[in-house]
């Protein structure tokens, strides 16, 4: 990404910090992606057959607003976004991968897809890559020069 | 849901997402050729919707519903949205806001294509 890439004009108290920008936002719209389709599939399961899997269906929801959380620490600036972005991040990671080996552990627990089963392999793995990558960014980010 | 359309669609989504990635490689800006084939793209992908939707009003009845319309109400407003915010944000790497949705639109598209398969 280029440092000298012209950006909107930003508050005096919000200089840019990557993700609002450039290539943080690819990383932010494939958040993006993510908060939309787990919530949604979360939105469905729960609506029309709880009672069927309450764990995986729990856990769908609970990864949908995990997905919210990162795509909003991601895309706002500040320090404290930042540090919400690092949580969601750490979270997510962690999430994909224990629901990831439980759903391939004891399958009757996951009797229905969740965007984390199997290490999110009905997603082509992206949810496993997601993680990975925003923790990358925020390191590569938080080791550039602090603002003055 | 025809399968045509739905190749037609990931056809036309995937040669965007390549064009998007020829544009931030080259370090150009979104012009007008973009839009106008985001415009394309987005069509074929409002005839593949009001596909679904004659599905749905002449008896089809797929085994996931619910998701299947949210599938129907949620591929018009990919591309839309990422134009618009590509479009904010003029910097080089935010073309590629473009493909992702692009990639997006493929996925939504196969995959209402299984969901439309499985019905009742």
């Amino acid at each position: 990404m280029s440092a000298t890439t012209p950006g909107a004009p930003d508050a005096p108290d919000a200089p840019p910090r990557g993700t609002a920008t450039g290539l943080g936002r690819v990383l932010v719209a494939l958040y993006a992606v993510f908060a939309v389709a787990a919530v949604s599939r979360a939105s469905v399961q729960i609506a029309t057959r709880f009672t069927e899997a309450p764990l995986a269906y729990a856990l769908s929801a609970f990864a949908g607003v995990v997905y919210v959380v990162a795509t909003l620490g991601l895309a706002r600036t500040g320090r404290r976004w930042r540090r919400t972005a690092w949580v969601a991040c750490t979270v997510e990671l962690l999430g994909v991968l224990t629901v990831g080996t439980l759903s391939l552990a004891d399958a009757a627990a996951f009797p229905d897809d969740t965007v984390w089963s199997a290490y999110g392999r009905g997603y082509l793995f992206v949810p496993l890559v997601l993680p990975v990558l925003g923790l990358v960014y925020l390191r590569a980010e938080s080791r550039r020069p602090a603002r003055p | 849901m025809s399968g045509t359309l739905v190749a037609v669609v990931c056809g036309l989504a995937a040669v965007m997402g390549g064009w998007a990635v020829l544009t931030a490689a080259r370090d150009r800006r979104v012009g007008r050729a973009h839009l106008a084939g985001l415009a394309v793209v987005e069509l074929a992908v409002l005839a593949l919707v009001a596909d679904g939707v004659a599905a749905l009003v002449t008896g089809t009845r797929p085994v996931e519903l619910a998701t299947s319309i949210a599938y129907l109400v949620v591929a018009p407003l990919v591309l839309p949205a990422a134009t618009l915010w590509t479009l904010a944000d003029r910097s080089r790497p935010s073309v590629l806001v473009l493909l992702v949705a692009c990639l997006a639109v493929v996925v939504i598209a196969y995959r209402a294509l299984l969901l439309f398969q499985v019905t009742r």
